[in-house]
């Protein structure tokens, strides 16, 4: 079931390695182990440092080098909180998982810093959630071709499925009619992720097909 | 993130059930009821896309030259993930190490002739330290190679005190000096002895190199800048010096020129294939292809 290596996600464990999920546990229940920690920085820390600059910048915060690190810093204090209990009682098995987990992580110690740092300075009115963040990202975004955020909240989405010509995966292809022109998110985005098991370029055919679809129903 | 609640679409989406559905791992049952959910409930979706966004693989150049600098910082801070001994016992044994070569030292100038078949010179004492510890990243002159070890090692303190007298009374030129300054972590007095050597027009390579690591490591304001200048110097001096092609590399991959970094550690590789030095350029080389 698991197609993530297909997609590029690295995946571990397939030779001698130890497996990204594995190692997480261990690391959680060995924590002074600088064999096993330094194993972890080589794999994860690029990955953790991008998934902090990422989330700082998705909150419309200016994160300097420094910033970055200390906050990096305290994703691993997170990881060791309890005595590494949340590593060692990882559940996941795959690398993407792994990467889920560590994502997730990070963006929890990010939004928690700026919390806090908007309650320190008593402004309430200025504190900028994840949410907030979300729809301001979301007002930014241009759609393509049609003001399509405007037309599909005319148009019955399940009409829309019915009239998607490909059956079987007509709920997936409108989810990715909506990423695309709701969510912004690029083809090449999209079609990183083993879940939607799709190129670029069939992507492109999908989302051609139902904008003609919507053009039809909109009578141009 | 989403937590689970009921609307009148169903059950919200977990976190994992976003990450298992992203990854390809759900049932087809499952994956199906997802994406009937996914469609209607605005809020899992955007969590669904905040997710895509924040994993996704690409790094876009903005990314990378932030990714480099915070790299740099990194390296620059001496940070470690976790700490890789209790702190008591890592102080403890940088302590031991020091008090070793103090201990030696002394030693040496008590049985004259036994341990260094004469007076240690100041080289003596900069090579000593050398051996025992890597200060940095990058490569002084004549540097024997030793892995580089996660902890805070090059602090200040009454060894180094000790030592430092035992360089002056060992009248320690101003190169020598500049060595023990670098080891010790106290860039800022490293570059104004190494200066003062790099005076000299006749000044070799190793001068040129050793001020360079001075620059790399203080990294201040047009440090970078000096630093690749003076590794350029002792390359002109000697346009197969490994140490500043080393160092160059080392420059280029903070300043996030991949390209640059990985044409010097090919040109390093022709010159030095077998030391650690060599290895360790080996396992960086190795690294950056596994992530292409």
């Amino acid at each position: 079931m698991n197609q993530a290596s297909r997609f590029g996600f690295r995946q571990r464990g397939a030779d001698n390695d130890v497996s990204s999920a594995d190692l997480l546990r261990e690391c959680g229940r060995r924590l002074t182990d600088a064999a096993l920690w330094q194993e972890f920085q080589e794999r994860f820390h690029k990955q953790l440092t991008i998934y902090v600059m990422r989330t700082i910048w998705k909150l419309n915060a200016k994160g300097n080098a420094d910033l970055i690190c200390d906050l990096v810093q305290d994703v691993y204090l997170r990881l060791l909180q309890n005595n590494g209990r949340v590593m060692s009682g990882f559940r996941g098995e795959t690398d993407f998982s792994v990467l889920a987990f560590l994502g997730r992580t990070a963006m929890g110690v990010v939004s928690d810093y700026y919390r806090a740092r908007q309650a320190g300075k008593r402004q309430t009115a200025e504190i900028v959630s994840i949410d907030q963040a979300r729809h301001q990202e979301e007002r930014s975004n241009t759609a393509e071709e049609l003001d399509v955020t405007s037309i599909l909240s005319w148009i019955d989405v399940q009409r829309l499925v019915e009239s998607e010509p490909d059956r079987r995966n007509a709920t997936r292809n409108v989810l990715i009619f909506k990423l695309h022109y709701i969510e912004g998110l690029t083809v090449r985005e999209i079609s990183q992720y083993p879940g939607f098991d799709l190129t670029e370029s069939a992507i492109e055919i999908i989302l051609k097909n139902l904008r003609a679809q919507l053009k039809k129903r909109m009578g141009r | 993130m989403n937590s689970q609640r009921e609307t009148g679409n169903g059950e919200c989406l977990t976190e994992d059930l976003i990450s298992e559905y992203l990854e390809g791992a759900l049932t087809p049952v499952l994956k199906a009821a997802c994406e009937v959910h996914l469609i209607a409930c605005d809020r899992c979706r955007e969590n669904l896309a905040t997710v895509m966004r924040l994993l996704r693989e690409d790094v876009d150049p903005e990314e990378e030259t932030e990714l480099q600098r915070a790299a740099a910082q990194w390296e620059r801070r001496n940070l470690q993930a976790v700490p890789t001994r209790r702190p008591t016992e890592v102080w403890k044994r940088v302590s031991y190490a020091f008090v070793g070569v103090a201990a030696i030292f002394v030693m040496a100038l008590l049985f004259r002739g036994f341990f260094f078949m004469g007076q240690p010179t100041a080289e003596d004492i900069v090579q000593a330290l050398l051996e025992k510890n890597r200060p940095f990243d990058a490569q002084m002159s004549r540097q024997p190679y030793v892995a580089i070890a996660r902890t805070r090692s090059s602090e200040s303190g009454p060894q180094f005190e000790l030592l430092a007298e035992e360089m002056t009374k060992r009248a320690a030129d101003a190169y020598r000096l500049g060595r023990f300054y670098l080891i010790e972590g106290n860039y800022t007095k490293a570059i104004e002895q190494l200066l003062t050597a790099a005076e000299d027009p006749n000044a070799p390579p190793e001068v040129h190199n050793d001020l360079g690591v001075g620059y790399l490591q203080r990294y201040g304001e047009g440090d970078l800048e000096r630093a690749r200048r003076e590794f350029e110097s002792a390359l002109n001096k000697n346009k197969g010096f490994p140490p500043a092609i080393f160092n160059l590399s080392i420059l280029y991959e903070r300043n996030g020129m991949s390209a640059d970094a990985e044409q010097h550690w090919k040109r390093y590789l022709e010159l030095d294939s077998d030391s650690g030095w060599a290895q360790e350029v080996r396992k960086k080389v190795s690294r950056k292809d596994s992530e292409k």
